[in-house]
């Protein structure tokens, strides 16, 4: 016995290592793609773009010469703050391959004496079960041996797995572009929206450069304008050369009023030592050696602005002064510099036709290896793969050279000043005035230029990783304006509706559901409402707005380890189920569905299991209309038609043949309604009656055989419905259900199976603490021959059960019980046993009539945080024909939990149906919580017989089950 | 004297014919359509032969409904199943009946009084064709029907008694199978039975009732569970039910109310409306002795008419987290303003405004 045990663990332990090898290897291939995806997404920038952007990054902090010492610094600071800020983008970004699935192996063993060989005493089932999520494409798998491992065979064909789709946990995932940017917040912007996190960066960096560089300063005005908020919307909506030029324009702005306003109050007669002092206060360490080296000389005590600007941006003009020296070096320029008739053409222009003229007559000097690291746009879309950087560089960047461009301006200026035909050409003359226009600190310019390379990489980084700045911007204004709710437009709600993330996202959005492999579902156009278990394929797919379905797969009667003790079934034969359907919601037609579904008869040929069926093709055609009608609720009308056809093989008579070729139509399918099978089904909910019904009518005609169904067709008419009320709140739920119908059995007669089912179920809560339930069954089938109806069957049953709870002391105890009262009669055709299965078995009464008591009873007490429950199960018999036998069924358990990861339960049992069975025994449970990823349960149950069981199989002497489940998540 | 020499050398010619060959065939379990007709097996003690199959269907009133003429196939000695492909190769002819057209669109043989007559014939020897009938009252069987639990019933029952309709009409011998597996996320009840190690997988059955079997772990609450149950024969399945589901769930009369959000009265009182779900919950210092809570609870509408039957609540020494549970107290309305006063144990009178909302 405890070798058999061990045996039976062994080949569990062994049998679940191996899906957990095949796991580990399979693991590490998905990972290896999942960091390649991802690198390949970080670098989205192709490696040529790339340099070109690197380089333009380096040559954007070119101009400012003096910070070369600052730079490294500053670029590994950026660096950091990069590396940090595209990993929490990449948290955003949909499309990576995650892992949720669990391996589970079962092993049971229960043995029992008298068990056919086709039932063997012990089960191994190894399944997987998950999301797999995919590109942003979540997939259940579901993997499970077959019965082969039942019968010691090895057939690795007859393995059940599927795949399955399942669009309502995909639509969750979809973002709409408010919920992309609150995740962004959340995720990439620390909380903060976006102009709020540009500014902290701005802020964090200025901060960082000032600590590295003592004694420098930065620039107040700067630092207030960047600090508002308002300021920073304003400078992401602009690029940046922009952002440059703007800031530029504010520090200067600035830098103007600030030292006026200051020198204003200057001592007169101690100027000199006065602005010695203001410098010292500023403490611009540039701006102050340049005062005591040569400014404070040169300045005119009564224009001491000038001069002081002039010296403080005195280093900084030289890049404005080169690039006009440079202009002024054209040689397409000097033609018309020095002819002062083309000069007075020039005059004639107004300002901006003048800018173009002389950025024509410059362009060509673009070529010039230098003016390719002028600074580059670099926030338009993403870096497109092909296009050739270094020429976007050297066609466009010239102009976009602010100096050039602030150079130009300052010769138009010239040129429109000098009405009198002579040219400052005064290069002296043109810096001063570029001079006075440009001149800013040396950190000024330095925070300006960092500052506009930061906002523009926010940027650059947030287009890379897939996200439209603008649309974030015009979501953040518009929440903004609205005190952070939208308002009520059309855009608005566009930012609030869904949309796929990515191209397989919103490829896979139209696909409503898709199943591949064994799986289980309803056929469309099937009448039955059965689902069928296929092996094959199921996908809907959206074409606009019309559903189509279609699916092929073969369908078994016996699939997997349940049927494993059956070699053929009269229930279902093999056949290859083909189906294709359509939904149609507008339109004249209103919501129409069409399905047209054909099976064909095929041979299983998957020995032991062989099966045939004759070759013959069956085809139903169905159109259902779904009505909403108002007080009526939801009606539902199908109706279907079939046909069957046959292969050559397969034919009917050939007087039939003979006729039809008289002209005469006898074939069957054309019989309106032998072939015809319709259904009516009809829905109601009305809320404020706290109540909802639903009724239906089916009807299949004698010569109706419908694919989609499960069994063999054919007649039936079936009526039924349920109706549900509540009273009182819901304290009261009244339910009552029927199904009645009737089954033709003869092609000629009225002969027919008539059945009835209902129940009526009232739930009542009478407190928090207790609440009752009173139910009715009745059950019957009568068959009706030549018109009398004979009841065949018959069964009824009331049942009231309560559920309370209190307390015994200090312990909150519930307690469970159910009385019940059962007649059962079988008067004609009850299953008359013959000898068999679990051995001499005694025949049954053929007319029996069974009454029969059972109550039940279970308390639960919680002892501290353990639970001790009892449970008592008592059938008896009042008629002598035994349906069951008396039984009493007792069992006593003790729950508790040890190390705060085993949760254990231990049992004793009794079990006794008079005159069959006797037992008593022991039951323990442990469940193992290891780790996150692996759990244990065990079930052991070990009775010894009282008395030998009549039905070994039904009263087994030991059960063993062990689970191991196995959870992989990344 | 000649004429019995003749009969015994005719006997004696006759006698490898007839004694080599014979057709079994159970028309209970496969006479009830025509694909079961393929299911016979010929027993041959002749050695490896060819041989064709022709099987004539009669119903005693409708006359012949169908003939098969299978191909050519071989049989060698022992017990022959037909090979499986036979049944798509072979040539099915229906009567031109209303009987025989509707089974050549159904394959199912209607109720009456039948007899299947199979034909083997020796495709290269000379022997006489072996024929061999068997008569048969065919009722096709009703539905089998689950009937308790329902489907898709909610059952509190933790090992419930499973309950079905007998096979009808019954075959001798014939038995049930119940397979009980619990249906797990992202499964169909019939992918729970097909996939899944089941919790109940009991042949052998005899009655069309099964009390849970007691050395199976009991159901689980909150746990749903597929069932169905197969008639069958030997290794024949017969009959099936439609796939049911029912869920193992007690009427909340286990639900615990959260142990959290409880927030100081004083607190409250401060705020606004609180809203109360079903529970009022909140915090109490008591520095002093356990005494009773002393509150009222009165409506917004009409503040001097006090709710009766409210919960006599206790307050211990230190800390209390207290529940007023007013989901059972009749006189709160749904979504109606209500006042509550709390005499704290220093005497201090704290009152909180709070809305009622019926817990669903």
């Amino acid at each position: 016995m405890i070798k058999t045990l061990l045996k039976c663990f062994i080949v569990a332990l062994s049998a679940a290592s191996l899906p957990l090898v095949l796991h580990a290897q399979s693991l590490p291939a998905d990972s290896v793609s999942l960091k390649a995806d991802s690198n390949s997404k970080k670098l989205s920038v192709p490696p040529v773009a790339n340099k070109v952007v690197t380089g333009l990054q380096n040559s954007l902090s070119a101009p400012a010469k003096q910070a070369a010492a600052l730079k490294p610094a500053a670029s590994t600071e950026a660096g950091k703050v990069k590396d940090a800020f595209s990993k929490s983008l990449d948290k955003t970004k949909p499309g990576k391959l995650s892992i949720d699935i669990g391996v589970e192996e079962g092993v049971r063993y229960q043995p029992a004496s008298g068990t056919s060989p086709a039932f063997p005493g012990w089960a191994n089932v190894v399944g997987v079960r998950g999301v797999v999520q995919a590109f942003g494409i979540p997939l259940n798998v579901n993997f499970s041996n077959d019965r082969t491992t039942f019968s010691g065979l090895n057939g690795l064909t007859n393995n059940l797995f599927k795949f399955d789709f399942d669009p309502r946990q995909f639509t969750g995932m979809f973002k709409s572009d408010l919920q992309q940017y609150y995740d962004l917040r959340r995720t990439a912007f620390g909380g903060l929206d976006m102009a709020g996190y540009t500014r902290k960066v701005l802020m964090d960096q200025l901060k960082s450069e000032q600590g590295k560089l003592a004694g420098s300063i930065h620039d107040a005005a700067l630092t207030k304008y960047l600090n508002n908020p308002a300021e920073i919307n304003n400078l992401l909506n602009l690029n940046e050369d922009q952002i440059r030029q703007k800031l530029t324009a504010v520090a200067r702005e600035e830098a103007k009023k600030g030292p006026v306003k200051q020198l204003n109050n200057i001592d007169q007669a101690n100027s000199a030592s006065a602005l010695t002092g203001l410098a010292n206060q500023t403490a611009q360490g540039e701006l102050k050696s340049g005062l005591s080296k040569e400014g404070l000389n040169n300045i005119d005590p009564l224009h001491p602005v000038a001069g002081l600007e002039a010296n403080a941006k005195g280093k900084l003009a030289g890049e404005q002064a080169s690039a006009l020296k440079k202009i002024l070096a054209e040689p397409a320029l000097q033609p018309y510099l020095t002819d002062p008739a083309k000069l007075k053409e020039l005059q004639k222009l107004d300002k901006q036709q003048l800018m173009q003229k002389l950025r024509a007559i410059t362009q060509k000097d673009v070529k010039t290896p230098q003016n390719a690291k002028a600074p580059a746009v670099v926030d338009v879309a993403d870096p497109v793969p092909d296009l050739d950087m270094a020429a976007v560089v050297n066609n466009t960047l010239k102009e976009n050279d602010a100096h050039h461009d602030i150079a130009l301006q300052n010769l138009a200026n010239n040129i429109l000043t000098s009405k009198q035909g002579s040219l400052l050409t005064n290069q002296a003359s043109l810096t001063k005035n570029a001079q006075a226009n440009t001149q800013l600190p040396a950190q000024t310019s330095k925070d300006i230029d960092s500052a506009a390379r930061t906002i523009t990489r926010i940027k650059a980084q947030l287009q890379n990783s897939g996200v439209d700045v603008n649309k974030m911007m015009q979501i953040q204004k518009m929440l903004d304006g609205s005190n952070g709710a939208l308002p009520a437009t059309e855009y608005a709600s566009s930012i609030v509706s869904r949309k796929p993330g990515s191209g397989i996202q919103s490829l896979f959005s139209n696909v409503q559901s898709l199943k591949i492999g064994s799986f289980g579902g309803q056929v469309p156009g099937n009448t039955q409402g059965q689902d069928m278990f296929l092996s094959g394929t199921h996908i809907t797919y959206k074409f606009g707005t019309i559903p189509v379905t279609a699916g092929y797969g073969s369908s078994n009667d016996m699939n997997s380890a349940k049927d494993a003790a059956y070699q053929s079934s009269v229930y279902n034969s093999p056949k290859d189920v083909t189906y294709l359907g359509a939904q149609i919601k507008r339109g004249v037609f209103g919501n129409v569905k069409l399905a047209i579904t054909s099976s064909f008869g095929t041979s299983n040929t998957n020995a032991p299991y062989g099966t045939s069926a004759s070759a013959s093709n069956n085809v139903a055609f169905t159109v259902s209309k779904d009505m909403n009608m108002g007080a009526i609720g939801h009606v539902t009308v199908d109706v279907s038609k079939s046909t069957t056809l046959y292969n050559n093989n397969y034919q009917i008579g050939s007087d039939i043949i003979l006729a039809q070729k008289a002209g005469v139509n006898l074939n069957t399918t054309n019989d309106l309604f032998e072939a015809v099978g319709f259904n009516v089904n009809q829905h109601l909910d009305i809320k404020k009656l706290d109540m909802s019904d639903n009724i239906y009518f089916d009807y299949a005609g004698m010569g109706y055989q419908n694919p989609g169904n499960n069994g063999y067709g054919g007649a039936r008419k079936k009526l039924g419905g349920n109706l549900k009320k509540a009273f009182n709140k819901n304290k009261l739920v009244l339910n009552l259900r029927t199904d009645l119908s009737a089954m033709p059995i003869s092609y000629t007669t009225s002969d027919q199976w008539r059945s009835y089912q209902l129940q009526l179920d009232s739930r009542y809560i009478v407190s928090k603490k207790l609440n009752l339930s009173l139910k009715y069954t009745a059950n019957g089938t009568s068959k009706q021959i030549d018109e009398v109806i004979t009841p065949v069957y018959s069964y009824q049953k009331l049942q009231a059960d309560g559920n309370i709870n209190y307390k015994v002391g200090k312990n909150f105890t519930v307690s469970h019980f159910s009385l019940g009262y059962q007649t059962y009669s079988n008067v004609v055709a009850a299953i008359t046993s013959t000898t068999g299965g679990t051995g001499a078995l005694p025949a049954a009464d053929p007319s029996l009539t069974s009454n029969l008591i059972t109550a039940t009873y279970t308390q639960s007490t919680v002892i501290n945080r353990n639970t001790l429950t009892g449970t008592m199960m008592f059938n008896k018999e009042l008629t002598p024909n035994s349906l069951i036998g008396n039984m009493l069924n007792a069992d006593v358990s003790y729950q508790y939990m040890l190390f705060n990861k085993l949760s254990l339960s231990s049992g004793l049992t009794y079990l006794n149906n008079t005159g069959i069975a006797s037992q008593a025994g022991i039951r323990q449970m442990m469940q193992l919580f290891a780790t996150r990823n692996f759990d244990m349960n065990t079930f052991v149950d070990l009775r010894k017989n009282l008395v030998t069981p009549q039905y070994g199989d039904l009263y087994p002497a030991a059960r063993v089950e062990l689970s191991l489940k196995y959870h992989f998540k990344n | 004297m000649l004429k019995r020499y003749i009969v015994v050398i005719l006997l004696l010619f006759s006698l490898p014919a007839l004694g080599q060959t014979t057709i079994q065939f159970i028309p209970e379990l496969y006479g009830r359509n025509v694909d079961g007709l393929f299911r016979c097996a010929i027993i041959s003690t002749g050695g490896r032969q060819s041989v064709t199959l022709s099987v004539v269907v009669k119903e005693r009133k409708a006359g012949t409904v169908c003939i098969i003429n299978t191909t050519a196939f071989n049989i060698a000695t022992g017990n022959n199943v037909l090979p499986f492909t036979i049944a798509h190769n072979s040539s099915v002819q229906f009567a031109n009946t209303s009987t025989g057209r509707l089974v050549s669109v159904n394959h199912n043989f209607p109720e009456g009084d039948y007899e299947y007559c199979f034909t083997v014939n020796y495709v290269n020897h000379e022997y006489l064709p072996v024929e061999q009938c068997f008569d048969y009252t065919l009722a096709p069987f009703a539905e089998l029907n689950l009937i308790d639990p329902y489907d898709q019933d909610k059952i509190c029952d933790q090992r419930p008694l499973l309950t079905w309709q007998p096979l009808i009409p019954g075959v001798p011998g014939a038995m049930y199978q119940l397979v009980l597996a619990e249906i797990k996320s992202g499964q169909n009840p019939t992918e729970a039975l097909n996939y899944n190690l089941p919790v109940i997988n009991q042949s052998n059955i005899l009655s069309p009732v099964l009390p849970y079997p007691s050395i199976a772990p009991q159901l689980e609450k909150g746990k749903t569970y597929a069932w169905q149950v197969t008639a069958y024969k030997d290794q024949t399945v017969l009959n099936r039910t439609a796939v049911w589901s029912f869920k193992v769930e007690c009427q909340d009369s286990t639900k615990k109310i959260s142990d959290d959000g409880y927030r100081d009265i004083e607190d409250l009182a401060k705020g606004n409306y609180y809203i109360a779900a079903g529970v009022l919950k909140f915090a109490v210092v008591n520095p002093y002795q356990s005494q009773d809570l002393k509150y009222e609870i009165s409506s917004l509408d009409k503040p001097d008419k006090k709710v009766k039957h409210l919960p006599k609540l206790k307050l211990q020494s230190g800390d209390n987290k207290i529940n007023i549970d007013l989901s059972e107290n009749n006189a709160f309305n749904d979504n109606a303003y209500y006042i509550l006063k709390v005499r704290l144990p220093n005497g201090v009178v704290n009152s909180l405004r709070f809305i009622y909302i019926e817990p669903k």
